[in-house]
């Protein structure tokens, strides 16, 4: 227990689980997670777009960094290794001296984005979010919360209770999603919030749907370390 | 053309048709009202038996009267109505006021019809059927069946509903407002809200005008007296049918439709109308019209003794839209003398639990006197120290000082019994004060909004001029296929006539026309077969996309002719359509159509696969000016997303803006079009325009 992750990323005097680091967890308990590599040295790249497959995306990955989008440290829907290789190089060159590598992942094809997370709130404790996800999660703000643990009921009334609920049946052709599936991974997170009081903040988003089956496209995980790390990036 | 519509307001002489001495008849209350009430013109009992009818000798016919009728009041079975109606309109009646019910409301659509034709050919007007009668205060004419009791005084109620009227006589006498007028409209078979409005707009009497509305026949008239109604006095709204059962409810109610709440919602706004959730917040919003100024700016003020009800009105402040003065330093020289060491010279203005009426009595005329604040809010929490035999004169005083000084005031008490008696006392004597927060705040919620309505004139209204030959020409076509709908090829011709981007796009018949084509449009391009054998183009593997540069197009040229075989061996192939890949950008939803109520109207807002989702979208009636179409895309949740996000510059607001006034300017002009629907339209950053993906066009044949 204690030479997991969590434990590795305290010890190193980070407060942060980069994307990586965080859908590994997330994958241990469960929740299903995008295929990927992390590359750290350009020769392991072409080894890594092989074992992903193409199409794929190339992201930055480094507990210094937070909004990759933002800094413009992504690169989607890379069709072969060349352009993998120019990718590569471009986002390696715009990290700078930031610690960590580039993550090489599957292109998850879904046009519904969710979001699933969990803050531990002053007066309730552990509390899990659900919403739209993508761009949506800042805009129309529209998520519902519960303390944590939740049981099933709780999973499921989340979802009905967000204005855009209507995302979730089976719109313009495309297949209603897996309530039981969703509810699971909001129950995980709401698990994994009770298990380990060191994980203080998880963040989901996109979690894609593909083909009616959530998947977490990325997960951002923040550490309570007693404030003894340095400034959260 | 009818009549002055004074001459149904104030007429100088009214015939009651169907006059009795019978006290279980209608005909008997509305004579009865009518003499009861004062009416300073002549009445004319009109009964088939003759004789005297409440004292007044009767006619057997309305021709028989032997002076001018203005007015005539049809109360008899409906079976009667029409002959009625024919004799009135020989009489030169000018305007018929039929009581009776028994038409369209019930299915009898024919014998309504028939009625108004008639009075239409003697150029008579017609209130009803169906209605419970008009009261006019100018006049002092109670025609109705209601109660004989009517206060005269500032509001003027259009409703479509008999019961909800005639007890909203009862209630504007209680709320001690008064009626200027009461005109309870039924079926509208002729005359309609917009025909009163012109009578009740310049009206002196009239200050504020109310109407309670379940279906609206002609919206673009409508729209167009309550543009020119709020631009003088403030019109205040109370639709039915928000919900779906209750839209059901009013369409069997009084034969008319219920339009789509969103649209008559959103349309009310854009004429600065005011509408109200209930009759309790319709009445409220009257009362605080009628007694209070109107502001002379945006800053409200809110003075309270309690902390906590100072925070539960500065959330009921932002949910109503109202801005709280903010200027600390100014607010602390002003009331650092007035407010006690532990209390707060921050807005809220916090008194403490210590007040007295005295301090509360510094802290109103402190604000009296600071210019920049433009509204007030008081709040009271009963406490013990208070010296509460002087609060309700102390609360009156300064209510009269703030309007009188040009500042609308709004109370709100929380207490025992001895303040509610107080509220009762203060209500009576015109103070506008409340017994809860959020319902103090709402009514100068409401002032605020048509303040900023009548500062904010419109400009003039936007079209495009558009090839109207051109569309002319696509539409005939389709329509000789008989279809009701374009095919994506003519639509996109619609959206070139309009000057609206598509993406570019032909169709190729072979391999070297193909990559020609591909090289005309530039890389990367989409490739798809056309064939009417295939309707799944994707699912056969009829379709590539991002194609980068030749010789991608020569081997998906040649992969998506092999798939198409495959799949379907005798399909026939009528080429392959080369088209630009079409970059991604925000997507947004652009529609305009004719609508059934409003005429054309135009929409826009979030686009792509969250349209039917969120429903994140505005609606106006078209045209309009620059100021609105701005207002309509503000009013759009995911607003934030055209100011661009994450990092992303501001999206082209003007090309967007102008793509609503094209698609607007084209159901304006040719009436065969109905409905035109952009999803997703992609909209690029500042300067770089728009590009129309998916356009769905609906055409008829007769407009």
């Amino acid at each position: 227990m204690r030479d997991d992750v969590v434990s590795r990323a305290l010890a190193q005097g980070r407060s942060i689980l980069d994307e990586h680091e965080a859908k590994g967890l997330l994958s241990i308990f469960g929740i299903p997670v995008t295929r990927e590599r992390l590359v750290t040295k350009k020769k392991d790249l072409a080894a890594a777009v092989r074992e992903v497959g193409l199409p794929c995306a190339l992201k930055a990955c480094s507990p210094a960094i937070a909004h990759k989008t933002e800094l413009d440290l992504v690169r989607l829907n890379i069709a072969s290794l060349a352009a993998a290789a120019r990718a590569y190089a471009e986002i390696r060159q715009a990290m700078g001296d930031a610690p960590g590598g580039v993550l090489v992942q599957e292109m998850v094809s879904g046009r519904r984005e969710l979001a699933a997370g969990m803050t531990r709130d002053e007066q309730f404790g552990p509390c899990v979010m659900f919403g739209l996800g993508g761009i949506f999660t800042e805009i129309l703000k529209d998520v519902s919360f519960r303390k944590a643990p939740l049981t099933r009921q709780d999973a499921l009334a989340m979802m009905d209770e967000i204005r855009g609920h209507r995302i979730l049946e089976g719109v313009r052709g495309m297949e209603p999603v897996d309530r039981e599936r969703l509810a699971a991974i909001l129950m995980t997170v709401g698990a994994i919030a009770t298990r380990d009081a060191r994980i203080k903040e998880i963040d989901i988003n996109p979690l894609i749907v593909r083909r009616g089956t959530p998947v977490a496209a990325d997960a951002l995980i923040v550490l309570d370390d007693g404030g003894r790390a340095t400034k959260r990036p | 053309m009818k009549p002055p519509i004074t001459s149904l307001f104030e007429p100088r002489s009214i015939a009651v048709i169907g006059a009795s001495q019978d006290r279980g008849k209608v005909g008997y209350s509305i004579l009865k009202n009518i003499l009861s009430g004062g009416f300073r013109g002549k009445i004319y009992p009109v009964n088939p038996r003759g004789g005297t009818v409440q004292g007044l000798p009767a006619y057997r016919d309305v021709e028989e009267i032997p002076a001018e009728v203005d007015v005539a009041c049809i109360a008899i079975p409906a079976r009667k109505v029409l002959a009625a109606v024919e004799r009135c309109g020989r009489k030169g009646v000018k305007y018929g006021v039929v009581i009776t019910s028994g038409f369209s409301e019930v299915g009898n659509t024919e014998e309504e019809k028939a009625i108004v034709q008639r009075a239409r050919e003697y150029g008579m007007g017609i209130l009803g059927p169906n209605i419970f009668g008009i009261y006019s205060a100018a006049a002092s004419l109670n025609c109705t069946f209601g109660p004989e009791e009517v206060a005269p005084g500032r509001v003027g109620i259009i409703t479509q509903s008999g019961a909800i009227g005639l007890a909203m006589i009862g209630k504007t006498a209680a709320e001690n407002l008064g009626l200027s007028a009461m005109v309870s409209v039924g079926n509208k078979s002729d005359i309609d809200e917009a025909d009163l409005l012109e009578y009740l707009v310049p009206q002196e009497l009239t200050k504020i005008i109310l109407m309670y509305i379940e279906g609206i026949k002609n919206g673009e008239k409508l729209v167009e007296h309550l543009k020119k109604a709020t631009a003088v006095k403030p019109v205040i709204v109370i639709k039915s049918g928000r919900s779906k059962r209750g839209a059901m409810a009013a369409a069997s109610h009084t034969g008319s439709l219920a339009g789509s709440d969103e649209v008559f919602d959103h349309i009310m706004r854009q004429c600065g109308v005011l509408r109200a959730e209930g009759i309790r917040e319709a009445f409220d919003w009257c009362s605080f019209f009628s007694r209070n100024p109107l502001p002379r700016g945006e800053n409200t003020l809110i003075i309270t003794n309690g902390g906590g009800i100072g925070v539960l009105a500065a959330d009921a402040c932002e949910k109503y839209g109202l801005s709280l003065y903010d200027d600390t330093q100014k607010l602390k020289d002003a009331f650092s003398t007035v407010v006690p060491a532990y209390g707060s010279s921050k807005n809220p203005i916090d008194m403490t639990a210590e007040a007295s009426s005295r301090d509360y009595e510094a802290a109103f005329e402190t604000a009296l006197n600071l210019d920049p604040v433009h509204a007030v809010l008081g709040l009271y929490c009963e406490t013990a120290v208070f010296d509460r035999e002087n609060l309700a004169a102390m609360i009156s005083r300064n209510d009269e000082r703030l309007k009188k000084g040009g500042k609308p005031v709004s109370f709100s008490l929380l207490g025992g019994e001895n303040t509610a008696r107080d509220i009762g006392v203060l209500e009576k004597g015109g103070v506008s004060v409340f017994d809860d927060v959020y319902q103090a705040v709402s009514p100068l919620g409401a002032m605020y909004f048509y303040h900023r309505h009548l500062h904010d004139r419109p400009g003039p209204p936007l079209t495009a001029s558009i090839d109207v030959h051109a569309v002319e020409t696509v539409v005939d076509g389709a329509l000789k296929e008989d279809r009701t709908f374009l095919f994506a090829h003519e639509a996109q011709t619609l959206m070139g006539t309009a000057g609206i981007p598509v993406p570019r796009s032909a169709l190729a018949g072979t391999l070297e026309e193909a990559v020609k084509i591909a090289e005309g449009i530039g890389y990367p391009v989409v490739m798809k077969v056309v064939s009417k054998d295939i309707l799944h183009k994707s699912d056969v593997g009829g379709v590539m996309l991002d194609l980068l540069n030749r010789s991608e197009v020569i081997d998906a040229y040649q992969a998506i002719v092999g798939n198409a075989l495959n799949a379907v061996p005798n399909a026939v192939i009528e080429g392959i359509e080369v088209t630009e890949m079409v970059q991604p950008g925000t997507e947004i939803i652009v529609g305009a159509r004719r609508d059934k109520i409003f005429g054309p109207i135009v929409m826009v807002g979030l686009g792509g696969i969250y349209v039917e989702v969120m429903k994140d979208v505005s609606f106006r009636s078209f045209p309009l000016d620059r100021k609105e179409i701005i207002k309509m895309i503000k009013e759009i949740k995911s607003y934030p997303l055209l100011l661009g996000v994450r990092g992303e510059k501001t999206k082209d607001m003007d090309a967007l803006a102008e793509v609503i006034v094209r698609l607007g300017s084209i159901i304006l002009h040719c009436p065969r079009v109905s409905d035109i629907e952009i999803n997703p339209l992609m909209v690029y950053e500042q300067g770089l325009g728009v590009k129309a993906v998916d356009i769905r066009v609906l055409i008829r044949k007769q407009p």
